[in-house]
């Protein structure tokens, strides 16, 4: 046991003393009185003399106790905790596990301090009072407790606070992370703490700023469900919130690229979306869009109500291919973290695309492919994007699909078994493949092979051309179908009339059925022609990942007259966009995904360093290429701050530059917080106490941290002991 | 009141007079108009003479058998006994000087009163007073005398005592019921811290001797509610030992055992035949009066059916 106020305790010690001097000094001063019924007297105390000793006895001990107990009630005793335990003969320990959120949100602005640095104070208050043989951890929502990491939970593994210096100079340093508040990994490793410890009491202590978003239902729900796992009888929580409302700031919510594919040379658009999160109207806000060390002059948001959003387009022409980033930012306030975005572009010379030619021709334009590739580069200056690589269906087994982002089959009679595997694995990869038909191909082979009653690449088996190519006098209409393909919308709008317009004098006729495909993907009719039966014209078809597009006529004007007309190379252009493949998205992420890259085997002997948003600040980091199946492979996960992260390989005098961009999660800007009432009800039966400030808070940890406060249970004790003595005095006195 | 008539019956009122026939006078006149009431009625008197009627007269006087004889009123005149012989006896010891605090007597004063009225009242009615005073021995003895001059003479006894040491009765009251022959009325007055054993064989003895015994328990209003408060040395009288005592504790033992030995005296008296009465030093001395006088028209009347 422990006393607050020694002083007094001593006080009360020596005032303990007083009922006996009293005594003794009473027993001393009396009165005489010559008394002449001595025999009633003496018989008297015969009888209750030992009685009146023990009674004496008692009373004075009542008093003396009284006297006491008032002086360590007044010394304000408790016992800590730990002593409860050593009295049971358990370890006289405690957990105290400290959930630390370091959410962006977190780092709001409060003066010259933030409400992070306010939390981490009371992390060091809480530190103070820990005793050496409790176990402290602090666990950062940042944090993973996933493994292996870099940036594993808890940032303080469970230990003796023994030395408290280095502890609190590490606790200092803290600050918050550009991640969003997500409290439940962060609690189910403090609950793992609290199980794999003996230790007799469990102390949880959530510092955190209780937003709304954070509040949910789903997220109180998970939170809940983890807290009221904590055993009441030897656990406590505190949620301290250390949230302040109403603060002016501006959130970045999106910045895309509009583009597919960001050629070098032709104009890229971006689109930024700008939210006012605060209460107060933001006016004459600079948006400002940078790529690479270049900036755009600063638009200018005129004014953007409380809770408004604007869209704000952007476009820039990259004049160099290579992985580059772009970005916009927004000037200071309370909140920086979600006042910029960052792309990383993979900007290219063009898109290779491979279109194999299977009725080459000397003549220009009789040559299957002509019109195709004059059609991705309307006028010849190299403004479509698209780098085309035709060959003829001879040279397709040398192909390599991957090297291309679409492969086109004009004409093509058939496709070598080995190469015909090779293609679907493009396609189920992700890759797409057009097939215009024609004069040449091989139905049987396309039938048996391609389409292999539904399991092939075709969506539809091929019947018998319909129609006369040489005889211009007959022709069927091409007809959109309605729907909401890319292709349809592209086509279906102001190109319709146009498209009507397209004679077509002979096709192959697509027997699609549903039925026979064994791929759960059925195809679609985009448009048909206007024969009799409906054929149809333009179908596509899912296969594993990719797409299979096939237009039931030629690629040239063999068989139609739609390369003359204005809507081909739109059409060409459009499918070309659609068909190709995405770009991977994995360049730019949230703060957290962790970056991972193949190294070409040229870089393996070389060196791989990295460089984080923080560069200069923090140095560049080597990764060590790591074997992942039959590739060489580089990772780095402690990607928690957002920005550009500049992966460098070299090797020789070769040097290859990849940029990775981080975003905050903009939603965790939002700082509006969440009703007391609305959390306490979330946390429902949990044994959890929300304290509203720090100032409670701290009240509380020294509350708590000064264990059991026994003043009002030996106040009790005092009243009792007066209650008795008195309750005695009268009954001996009334006895005597 | 301002002009309230003091109580001269209150012994706070006696104590402020030091002369003890002064003070025997007041109390019996005091009784006596307190009383309004003659203080021979009652009494058995023997007829002495007839006297004309004058107003003022009882007219239970009037002797009506005269009246129809003479058709004059004459008012019966009467002859008082005067062969009850009172022997008072006087404890003079020790215990009997002490006086509480809130008594304005000591108990041998307020006997010393008693006795001295009791005196005062038997002079008055022509019967013999006596006193005796003792302690552990016979102090003074005057035989009972009818003479008016004899109430100086007790008086003068009972203020020249000095009480200071033990008592012992048994040899005493022996001795005194051999020396008493003639049949009389026995008041014993004391506090009778004595052994009620030695006590009641010498009052058996008087008895014996066809006395007629009552006994006046006198005890100071303190032995009797032992109001004490804080820490107390009571030192004992009669070379009773000392105890320093804090009362409150021992009030209740001290209270039974008061209590016990008056039930034991009160049993003891009427196993005895003796009339006993207690007196509380702070009572009105007319009470006590009272009841010595309805005892003594007790004695006279059996004293007149043996005649």
């Amino acid at each position: 046991m422990t006393f607050l106020n020694t002083t007094l305790l001593a006080l009360g010690a020596a005032l303990a003393l007083g009922p006996i001097i009293i005594h003794l000094l009473n027993r001393r001063r009396y009165r005489i009185i010559d008394w002449a019924a001595a025999d009633f007297l003496l018989e008297s105390f015969k009888k209750t003399k030992r009685r009146i000793r023990l009674e004496q006895l008692l009373l004075l001990a009542m008093r003396v106790a009284g006297v006491g107990l008032m002086g360590v009630a007044l010394a304000r005793p408790f016992v800590p905790e730990q002593s409860f335990a050593a009295m049971l003969g358990t370890q006289a320990r405690s957990d105290h596990v400290i959930v630390l959120d370091d959410s962006y949100s977190m780092g709001q602005t409060l003066g010259s301090s933030t409400i992070f640095a306010r939390a981490r104070d009371a992390l060091l208050q809480i530190s103070d009072r820990v005793q050496p043989e409790d176990t402290f951890a602090v666990l950062l929502t940042s944090r993973t407790t996933d493994e292996p990491s870099a940036i594993q939970n808890p940032v303080f593994a469970p230990a003796h606070l023994t030395d408290r210096t280095a502890f609190k100079r590490d606790a200092s340093a803290l600050a918050p992370s550009d991640y969003s508040t997500d409290l439940v990994p962060s609690l189910q490793a403090a609950l793992d703490i609290f199980a794999n410890s003996s230790n007799p009491e469990k102390r949880l202590y959530i510092l955190t700023d209780c937003r709304r978003r954070d509040w949910t239902d789903e997220n109180s729900r998970r939170i809940r469900a983890l807290l009221e796992k904590l055993d009441k009888k030897v656990a406590r929580a505190f949620l301290m919130d250390f949230g302040a409302a109403d603060a002016a700031n501006l959130s970045i919510t999106e910045f895309t690229c509009a583009e597919k594919h960001v050629v070098q040379n032709l104009r890229a658009r971006f689109r930024v979306t700008v939210v006012n999160r605060g209460s107060q109207p933001a006016l004459n806000v600079p948006l400002t869009f940078h790529a690479g060390d270049a900036a755009l002059p600063p638009r200018i948001l005129d004014r953007l109500g409380p809770g408004e959003s604007a869209a704000v387009d952007f476009s820039y022409i990259f004049r160099r291919a290579g992985v580059t980033a772009a970005s916009v930012s927004l000037p200071a306030d309370a909140l920086a973290p979600d006042n910029a975005a960052y792309l990383a572009l993979d900007v290219r010379e063009g898109v290779p695309v491979l279109i194999v030619n299977g009725a080459p021709d000397p003549e220009p334009y009789i040559n299957e492919t002509d019109y195709l590739v004059a059609a991705l580069d309307p006028g010849g200056k190299g403004l479509g994007g698209w780098r085309p690589t035709v060959i003829t269906d001879r040279e397709l087994p040398a192909a390599q699909f991957d090297k291309f982002d679409l492969i086109v089959l004009a004409n093509v009679a058939t496709v070598a078994q080995a190469k015909l595997a090779e293609l679907e694995t493009y396609v189920r990869n992700g890759g797409s493949v057009a097939i215009f038909l024609g004069d040449r191909l091989d139905r049987a082979f396309y039938n048996a092979v391609l389409f292999k009653e539904g399991a092939g690449l075709l969506p539809g088996k091929l019947g018998v051309m319909e129609g006369d190519p040489n005889n211009a006098e007959k022709s069927f209409r091409l007809k959109i179908e309605p729907g909401a393909h890319p292709l349809q919308a592209a086509l279906g709008g102001e190109l319709a009339p146009l498209l009507a317009g397209v004679h077509v004098r002979a096709f192959v006729p697509i027997e699609i059925s549903s039925a026979a495909l064994r791929t759960p993907h059925s195809a679609l009719r985009i448009s048909s022609f206007s024969d009799r039966s409906n054929s149809p014209a333009l179908v596509e078809r899912r296969f594993g990942n990719g797409r299979v597009l096939v237009f039931a006529s030629t690629t040239s004007a063999r068989w139609h007259d739609w390369p003359a007309n204005p809507s081909y190379p739109v059409f060409v252009q459009e499918m070309f966009s659609f068909l190709s493949r995405t770009p991977a998205q994995d360049r730019t992420a949230r703060v957290g995904s962790p970056i991972e890259r193949a190294v070409e085997p040229q870089f393996i002997d070389g060196s791989v360093t990295l460089k984080t948003p923080r560069y200069p600040e923090q140095p560049a980091i080597r990764l060590m290429p790591r074997p992942v199946g039959e590739q060489m492979r580089v990772s780095f996960a402690d990607t928690g701050r957002a920005g550009v992260y500049e992966l460098t390989l070299e090797n020789g005098g070769s040097q290859r530059v990849d940029r990775f961009a981080r975003n905050v999660d903009p939603a965790e800007g939002d700082l509006a917080k969440a009703a007391p009432t609305t959390i306490v009800a979330a946390l429902g039966d949990a044994p959890v106490k929300l304290l509203s400030d720090l100032a409670t808070a701290e009240l509380d940890l020294r509350e708590q941290s000064r264990g059991k406060e026994f003043w009002k249970y030996v106040l009790i004790a005092l009243l009792a002991v007066l209650a008795v003595e008195q309750t005695l005095a009268r009954r001996f006195t009334h006895l005597a | 009141m301002a002009d309230a008539k003091p109580n001269y019956l209150d012994p706070r009122v006696l104590a402020t007079i030091h002369r003890l026939d002064i003070r025997a006078r007041l109390v019996v006149e005091g009784f006596i108009s307190g009383e309004h009431r003659s203080p021979y009625r009652g009494f058995s008197v023997e007829f002495a003479e007839h006297r004309e009627y004058a107003p003022g007269d009882d007219l239970k006087h009037v002797d009506w058998k005269v009246y129809s004889k003479t058709d004059r009123y004459y008012v019966k005149q009467y002859e008082e006994e005067t062969n009850l012989r009172a022997h008072i006896f006087v404890d003079a010891s020790e215990s009997m000087r002490y006086r509480g605090q809130r008594s304005a007597l000591s108990k041998y004063d307020y006997a010393a009163t008693l006795a001295a009225a009791m005196s005062f009242l038997l002079l008055q009615q022509q019967d013999a007073a006596g006193l005796a005073l003792f302690d552990s021995e016979l102090r003074q003895f005057l035989p009972p005398s009818a003479n008016p001059a004899t109430l100086q003479t007790i008086c003068h006894h009972l203020e020249q005592a000095q009480p200071s040491r033990k008592t012992n009765v048994s040899e005493i009251f022996h001795a005194l019921a051999e020396k008493i022959r003639k049949r009389g009325f026995i008041v014993l007055i004391s506090d009778l811290f004595v052994p009620l054993d030695d006590l009641f064989r010498g009052l058996e003895h008087f008895r014996h001797r066809r006395h007629e015994v009552m006994l006046l328990h006198v005890m100071d209003d303190d032995e009797l509610r032992f109001p004490f408060e804080g820490n107390i040395l009571f030192r004992g009288m009669e070379e009773l030992p000392s105890l320093k005592v804090e009362p409150r504790s021992v009030r209740a033992a001290y209270l039974n055992a008061v209590g016990n030995f008056t039930a034991q005296v009160k049993r003891l008296a009427a196993h005895h035949r003796i009339d006993y009465r207690l007196i509380n030093t702070k009572e009105n001395v007319g009470a006590t009066l009272a009841a010595f006088l309805a005892a003594r028209a007790a004695t006279a009347k059996l004293a007149g059916t043996k005649r």
